[in-house]
């Protein structure tokens, strides 16, 4: 693009009456000027410098710092745990969401606002919960060490952390998706003779296919990404409770950089893949929601 | 199939939608349930599907209870008021739906399904229309799925929620006389919502006005106009001016009229109001019985003339609709003097028109009389 087309980008539309809005034509440039230059120090350049530095010693090194038995170890982990809390955490979010849009209960607000609990508390807090829950000095530590039932510093105890911080996505992302659509075509389902499953299965599923896809691909990012809670509930036993994460500190603090931001090079990777299936959805959400108010 | 809801009551938290509601609705009827908004009668009309269950009363299907049967037992169908098309699925396979979720068993084979959903869509006059999507319809069209959707399962009873609420007003004329030929075509026992009165009389067998959650009055298009039962539903069909009056015997005295109007039957004594329609009113001949008024304002539109006027005693405000006579033309002039005659009206004894709700039921009627002289 030439500089004549940039200037052409960014002067306003000019209208006669527009003498207001060219006088902070000045302002305009400035504003956009600093949110480029913010978005490119604070975002651009340290995803550029993780894949940078990734092949810093070459595509050799790079492969064999993925290939590394503990490395493995960690990726085989990291898609283990989100293998179980993303499927667990979208039937949760499904359940939920479809609760609180379709039903009046008690505790209907308690468990609204229980969802959003998770985006309010710390992560690290979150996996301290679980340590005082079910760790050696925990309240359910030693009826649990009786029975040999390892869930702190072991698969379980990561699990569940991670499907705490990841709970509200998909419910979150339903709910007002629900709401909006309201229940009417739910309601002509069952008139013509569905069951409630058939209901559920022929109307409501398909109606929300892209919500819950779009909650997914946000639950399965973070569920990937975790590291404060999950860091306290591992015990970070190298080629064991290492998730992806977890390893990359490890290998950073062991000032193997390059090998560290080889293995973080999946994670950027995931984040890029995530943005790009976000913004996609995104659309056609938007398209769906103004067909469906057309249509109204 | 017959209909028969018994003593229906349904609140909403605080707020009473129905309030001990008796309807019978006829094999083969053409049923409208016609209210202002509030008045239950979509409440009534979902109760009757069983997409509402009621705090009390019973619903009687074919003399059989009902009431405890889910909505795909009862052989109805229902038309929303949004017509709630299935937006991802075809034309052809919103009106296959009830026949694809049916057990087994009982589903017809594919090739039945296609041949009744493709004649359906014949009938409703959507031939070609069948692989597109709702999005892809107008309202009038959307409205035809949605009617072919529920006749696909052959109901014995057909109900309709506001069918043409969201339509504009030429389709809706169109569409409302193609259903009054659906249902004389089909003889399918039919109920639909509405607040549009001209809707409900000219399409009904019969009207059921309901307000504030009771049944005011049930009857034919005259006999709601003729007879109105109470002042809700004298003014809920149109334009009404109330005078108060007094009824002695067989006579109304008004305080604005130097003579009494005769009426015909006997009343019961005491304050009451008069209601008459602004068309209803006419010029008296001079010397004969009227109400004295002085005309405020006048407005032509050719036909009418529209005449808003004061009553000389209370100076209460009259709305008069007069047909353009030539010969009357000159009397119409702001400041004037008129005499007016009440060619037809009806009375209801006091009290009946204040606003809580107890106070509008039948008995408080007294009468209605129609003048007996051949209009000027």
């Amino acid at each position: 693009m030439s500089a004549a087309d940039w200037t052409s980008v960014l002067r306003p539309k000019r209208s006669p009456h527009s003498l207001a809005t060219s006088e902070a034509n000045g302002v305009r440039l400035a504003l956009i000027a600093f949110a480029l230059v913010f978005a490119g120090l604070l975002l651009v350049l340290p995803l550029a410098t993780v894949f940078v530095s990734a092949f810093a010693k070459g595509a050799l090194a790079f492969l064999d710092a993925l290939r590394e038995p503990d490395a493995l170890a960690a990726v085989k982990l990291t898609l283990l745990i989100a293998a179980i809390s993303v499927p667990l955490n979208a039937l949760f979010g499904v359940a939920a969401a479809w609760a609180i849009a379709r039903f009046e209960f008690r505790g209907k607000t308690l468990l609204t606002t229980a969802i959003d609990l998770p985006l309010a508390v710390s992560p690290v807090v979150s996996g301290l919960i679980y340590v005082l829950c079910f760790g050696a000095q925990g309240v359910l530590g030693p009826w649990l060490m009786e029975h040999g039932i390892r869930i702190i510093f072991a698969l379980p105890g990561i699990v569940l952390a991670t499907t705490f911080v990841t709970f509200p996505y998909v419910a979150r992302e339903l709910i007002p998706l629900l709401e909006e659509q309201g229940d009417e075509e739910e309601q002509a389902a069952i008139s013509l003779g569905a069951s409630g499953w058939q209901m559920f299965r022929r109307i409501t599923l398909p109606n929300m296919s892209l919500g819950l896809l779009y909650g997914i691909v946000l639950l399965n990012a973070r569920a990937m990404g975790e590291f404060g809670a999950v860091s306290v509930v591992s015990g970070h036993i190298r080629g064991e409770t290492n998730t992806i994460p977890l390893h990359v500190e490890v290998l950073y603090n062991e000032y193997q950089g390059q090998a560290a931001f080889a293995v973080a090079s999946l994670l950027a990777g995931l984040a890029v893949v995530t943005l790009v299936a976000k913004r996609l959805l995104e659309n056609r959400l938007a398209r769906a929601s103004r067909t469906a108010k057309e249509n109204a | 199939m017959s209909i028969e809801a018994q003593s229906i009551t349904k609140r909403f938290g605080g707020f009473s939608a129905l309030d001990g509601v008796d309807l019978s609705v006829r094999e083969g009827d053409l049923l409208a349930l016609l209210g202002p908004s509030g008045s239950g009668k979509t409440t009534l009309l979902r109760i009757i599907a069983g997409l509402e269950t009621p705090d009390e009363g019973r619903v009687l299907i074919d003399g059989e209870d009902a009431t405890d049967r889910a909505v795909g037992d009862r052989g109805i169908g229902f038309v929303f008021q949004h017509y709630a098309l299935f937006k991802h699925m075809s034309v052809f396979e919103n009106v296959a739906f009830g026949l694809r979720v049916k057990p087994r068993r009982q589903r017809l084979a594919e090739g039945e399904i296609r041949r009744r959903v493709l004649e359906l869509l014949d009938f409703v006059q959507l031939g070609g229309l069948a692989e597109r999507m709702p999005a892809q319809l107008s309202g009038g069209q959307r409205q035809r799925v949605a009617l072919a959707r529920a006749l696909a399962m052959r109901p014995r009873v057909l109900l309709l929620d506001e069918p043409f609420g969201a339509l504009d007003a030429r389709v809706r004329k169109d569409l409302r006389r193609w259903l009054r030929k659906l249902h004389d075509e089909l003889h399918v026992t039919s109920v639909f919502v509405t607040h549009d009165q001209e809707e409900a009389l000219e399409l009904a067998d019969r009207v059921v006005v309901m307000n504030r959650g009771r049944i005011e009055q049930v009857g034919s298009t005259d006999e709601l106009y003729e007879r109105p039962a109470t002042p809700f539903v004298f003014d809920f069909l149109g334009d009404a001016n109330v005078l108060p009056a007094e009824v002695r015997g067989r006579s109304v005295f008004l305080p604005h009229a130097e003579q009494p109007i005769a009426i015909d039957s006997i009343h019961p004594s005491g304050p009451a109001d008069v209601y008459v329609r602004p068309g209803d009113l006419r010029l008296a001949e001079a010397g004969g019985p009227g109400v004295d008024v002085v005309i405020e304002s006048v407005q032509r539109t050719g036909p009418l003339v529209r005449v808003t006027a004061e009553t000389r005693t209370d100076r209460l405000a009259l709305a008069i609709e007069l047909p353009h006579l030539h010969h009357d033309v000159p009397h119409f002039i702001a400041g004037a003097a008129l005499r007016l005659r009440l060619m037809q009206f009806s009375v209801f004894a006091r009290g009946a028109r204040t606003p809580a709700p107890a106070t509008l039921a039948a008995p408080l009627l007294i009468g209605r009389e129609r003048a007996r002289e051949e209009a000027g």
